[in-house]
């Protein structure tokens, strides 16, 4: 009998702990969802901090007026049910006026589904897949989007004199592919021979069968759509197989310091992208972009990096909504919060932001980037003369 | 031509990697039927340890092989001994614990070591044969003459000592063992140190070979338990085979299918190798 | 038998009455509602998982079961443009078809050998689905699946019926005749064959309930969550969950993988995650350790005092 009540004890205590939290009069609260352990931990933990330095900064500005924002931050598992199950509590127990973050697609969209469902906007601060913003959900909006990815890399691609043949590397997640697919397509078109195609489970140690068929079919140039690990492997290797290729480019994890500084001089010439750099701000935001890379070592110890850039921007976006808000009466609304991200228009130090009927953003383009001599430096930039 | 031995040398030192990695699970698991769900783990924490020796006091891989296999010996015996210690044993038991304890690690290496991917930069030394178009990196010839080292000296140990033979009894029939007068908890601790010196040295490898990462754990722990159960308990040869099968298996596929098809041919292979296997141990008993 | 039945007649009528009550106490609380859903969900899985682990084996293999229902089932929708519940069992189908498959070249199988194949098979399902751009749209995945469960109240009430059926097949594998077949087919396969009991049909039989119910789950986990890729069904996560769950319940008790489901889902939602959002891992794994420490039968076995050398 004693272990039944020591489990009905148990039980109790369960219920209890899962009541309503109280929030406190005039604070605001977000709501951030992102992959905080596992796998995906590295990206999502700098999307979280990204989010953080916002919120302090927002804080500390309008400390003034009675506005206090508050983050409740989540760990998504990398599973879709743990991110809706984690996104719905955020909304109904916590009351969240808004949701951030998100990391990959396939969890991205269920938290969608369950913003639409709740009517609470939710900013994705690293979405890509084209599909997510055809579902016409009035309550998703995204600063990130696959153009925004692909075309800098089929216009320096383009840019590049004599370039016949290329290999394309993709990871199997749906971003990866359909970049892969875009790439190809357009390159093709443009009379580009993509000799090597191939799609690859992140995580493996070994690319040398890829990289054999690269040196075999003559491809000058390497497109490498995979995540931060895997780039550890595939250009350790391809250093060290000698693999002839004038370039290796890759879109998402070459250009951050870490990398940097695991691969020391086999990261040198290396192209990426990226949205934004310490010192390469939007052109009217350097003070901004400064403030930024300041608090963030503050706060943590490192500097940021562009993904961390992401997280900023999104929060900023919800903030920016949420001010508005509190200055026309203070209600923080589903739809009305809907209603002023969708007319945000913002400056930030990764560029001007605003959104599309669909959630897109409008002007969201990376830049290509290249490692010389220790230093990410940008190649191919819409703002600045830094031609190759 | 060439095309082809460079293939052989890929395929051959991912083989003796997979090895490595497994060989430590597979001694463990032979002699105390522990599956050990934190070998990945305590490979990473291996990999770790010759990071921050390697980043710190610049010891190159020979210097901190000795400290990370001290150090794997030590953390392995510590899981085992939990394990083993519990009121009911059986071996789905030490599989759930185990998993819960890689949990813990997983976490506790995301407080200490950040979610930060790392490496160990190695200044690999390159060895051209065939007039230069085929290359085998230091670190290659380290998997391979290490694994196979590894796999010698256990076959000596197995054969040709004493106790290598009473723990090849323990790890045939443990009962029987006992009752020749073999002290089982002795062997059990034998069996401890090997398999953490197999973990000692695959941990510094992996560093090279591959990244470090909290999460990364798991990688090393499956390949451990697809070579170890593809080898069944206490075959050692097999293992090798087994590894070297797959090694070729998956870098043949990738090169004249496609990296996607990767796993495919090598879960092909292993299932169509136990079915057979099976199939020819039931005509003989029959 | 007849008290077993009135265990089980009991075991439902608890956990109908429990669900109720928590329904009407989580009113506006539809997260909670949704994670003990969820919970339901994969704690059928547990159930059928177990169902086939009665019968002597350990499979590593269940999430193609899974998927293949997901997947199945979410194509049919998608192709066929088909918006009822229909496609639940078409999904159920399709997995059950694989457990043909199965059954027809892992029979001879044992042991180790066994679960390998059947890790291995999890594997060959994912690549070929994650490669047949054509037929299932490989790596992209399918978005905006069609919505089958509008509410939460709704797939709260359809995981409820679903973990009821999972548990009464749970239990007839337990207590019935067939769960005397599949403990003696478990214990001693010759002595099996000795007193007339056919170990191959029987091991097939628990099979084929055991992907089905799986299948279904799968199914259900997709129209709820709308999005899907291969990593996000065939992964090893989605296969070793029941073991955890079943064993961690009991894995020899009626209501055991309920229990371990509920409350290792349900308490790591609700409870860790807020409160620890970088540590809640660490206390998972604690809580798994001590947990199998103190209680080596399950939840069940030490609430319900089952000595400890029964069964197994």
């Amino acid at each position: 009998m004693n272990r039944f009540l020591i489990f009905f004890a148990a039980f109790l205590m369960f219920l209890g702990l899962s009541f309503q939290s109280r929030v406190a009069a005039g604070v605001i609260k977000i709501g951030a969802i992102n992959p905080l352990t596992g796998k995906l931990a590295k990206h999502g933990i700098e999307i979280d901090e990204g989010i953080q330095i916002a919120i302090d900064e927002f804080n500390e500005q309008n400390g003034n007026s009675g506005m206090v924002v508050e983050l409740e931050r989540r760990d998504d598992h990398s599973a879709p049910d743990v991110a809706m199950n984690q996104a719905e509590q955020l909304i109904l127990k916590e009351k969240v006026v808004a949701l951030i973050g998100g990391y990959v697609d396939s969890l991205v969209g269920p938290v969608s589904v369950v913003a639409k469902r709740n009517r609470v906007p939710y900013v994705a601060s690293a979405s890509l897949q084209s599909r997510l913003t055809q579902g016409k959900n009035p309550y998703f909006f995204r600063v990130s989007c696959m153009n925004g990815v692909t075309q800098p890399v089929i216009e320096f691609l383009l840019k590049w004199k004599n370039l016949r043949k290329v290999a394309i590397l993709h990871a199997s997640t749906p971003g990866a592919s359909e970049f892969a697919r875009t790439v190809e397509k357009k390159l093709r078109v443009s009379g580009v021979d993509v000799v090597v195609e191939e799609k690859a489970r992140a995580g493996q140690p070994d690319f040398s069968p890829f990289l054999l068929k690269c040196k075999a079919r003559g491809a000058e140039f390497i497109i490498s759509a995979v995540f931060f690990a895997d780039h550890l492997v595939l250009v350790r290797q391809m250093r060290e197989m000698e693999i002839p290729v004038k370039g290796y480019i890759g879109p998402w994890g070459v250009a951050y310091e870490s990398f940097i500084k695991e691969m020391k001089n086999m990261a040198e010439g290396l192209y990426g992208l990226t949205a934004w750099l310490p010192g390469f701000a939007y052109p009217g935001t350097e003070e901004e972009s400064r403030r930024f890379v300041e608090l963030y070592k503050k706060k943590f110890g490192r500097i940021p990096t562009s993904t961390s850039m992401h997280g900023y921007v999104s929060a900023r976006v919800v903030l920016e909504a949420v001010r508005k808000a509190f200055e026309q009466g203070g209600v923080f609304s589903g739809p009305d919060l809907a209603n002023f991200i969708r007319k945000t228009k913002l400056l930030t130090p990764m560029g001007s932001v605003e959104f599309d009927e669909k959630g897109d953003p409008r002007w969201y383009k990376q830049m290509v980037v290249q490692i010389r001599r220790g230093k990410i430096v940008p190649v191919h930039h819409e703002h600045s003369d830094a031609e190759n | 031509m060439e095309q082809f031995v460079q293939l052989f040398i890929q395929s051959f030192s991912l083989g003796s990697f997979y090895i490595l990695l497994a060989l430590g699970f597979a001694l463990v698991f032979s002699v105390t039927h522990i599956l050990n769900l934190a070998h990945g783990e305590l490979i990473i924490l291996a990999g770790y340890v010759a990071y921050v020796l390697e980043q710190k006091l610049s010891m190159g891989l020979w210097e901190t092989l000795p400290i990370a296999i001290a150090i794997s010996v030590v953390s392995l015996m510590v899981v085992v001994s939990f394990v083993l210690h519990q009121r009911r044993l059986s071996e789905l038991h030490s599989l759930i614990i185990t998993f819960g304890i890689a949990l813990i690690l997983q976490n506790c290496y995301l407080g200490a070591f950040s979610a930060n991917y790392r490496i160990i930069f190695h200044k690999s030394r390159y060895f051209s044969l065939l007039g230069g178009h085929v290359f085998i990196s230091s670190v290659q010839l380290y998997l391979i003459t290490l694994s196979l080292g590894a796999i010698g000296g256990l076959y000596i140990l197995f054969r040709k000592t004493f106790i290598g033979k009473a723990l090849r009894a323990t790890i045939q029939d443990r009962f029987a063992a006992q009752m020749a007068g073999i002290p089982i908890p002795r062997m059990q601790l034998l069996g401890m140190v090997l398999g953490g010196i197999a973990i000692g040295i695959a941990g510094p490898l992996y560093a090279r070979v591959s990244y470090l990462h909290p999460a990364a754990g798991i990688e090393p722990t499956i390949e451990a338990i697809i070579l170890t159960l593809f080898a069944g308990m206490g075959r050692i040869r097999i293992l090798l085979a087994g590894g070297w099968l797959l090694g070729v298996a998956e870098t043949t596929t990738a090169y004249f299918l496609g990296s996607q098809w990767r796993e495919f041919v090598s879960a092909m292979v292993l299932v169509v190798i136990l079915i057979f296997r099976e199939a020819r141990s039931r005509e003989n008993s029959v | 038998m007849k008290q077993e039945v009135a265990k089980a007649t009991l075991g439902v009528v608890l956990i109908i009455g429990l669900s109720l009550l928590f329904m009407w106490k989580f009113q506006g609380r539809e997260d909670v509602i949704s994670v003990i859903a969820m919970a339901f969900l994969f704690a059928s899985v547990a159930f059928a998982w177990n169902i086939h682990a009665l019968s002597g084996v350990v499979s590593l293999g269940h999430a193609a079961f899974f998927g293949l229902g997901a997947y199945g089932s979410a194509l049919f929708a998608y192709y066929f443009k088909v918006g009822s519940w229909i496609i639940l069992l078409v999904g159920g189908t399709i997995a059950l078809g694989c457990a043909v498959v199965w059954h027809l070249f892992f029979e001879q199988l044992r042991g180790g050998a066994y679960t390998l194949a059947t890790f291995a098979a999890a594997e060959i399902v994912r690549v070929v689905v994650d490669n047949w751009d054509s037929l299932t749209m490989g790596s992209s995945g399918l978005t905006n699946i069609v919505v089958l469960f509008s509410g939460t109240s709704e797939f709260y009430l359809v995981t409820m019926v679903l973990v009821i059926i999972a548990f009464l097949i749970h239990w007839a594998a337990l207590k019935t005749c067939w769960g005397l077949q599949l403990r003696t087919v478990r214990e001693d396969e010759l002595a099996a064959y000795a007193i007339g009991v056919n170990p191959p049909r029987v091991r097939m039989v628990s099979l084929f309930v055991s992907a089905f119910i799986t299948g279904l789950c799968g199914a259900i986990f997709v129209h709820r969550v709308t999005y899907l890729e291969p990593s996000m069904v065939f992964n090893l996560h989605i296969s070793a969950m029941p073991l955890v769950f079943s064993f961690l319940g009991g894995r020899f008790t009626t209501m055991g993988p309920l229990i371990g489901a509920f409350l290792l889902y349900s308490v790591d939602q609700i409870l860790l995650s807020p409160f620890l959002p970088s540590t809640h891992q660490a206390v998972y794994g604690f809580a798994i350790v001590i947990t199998v420490s103190f209680m080596p039968n399950g939840i069940c076995a030490w609430l319900a005092r089952i000595p400890q050398n029964a069964s197994g």
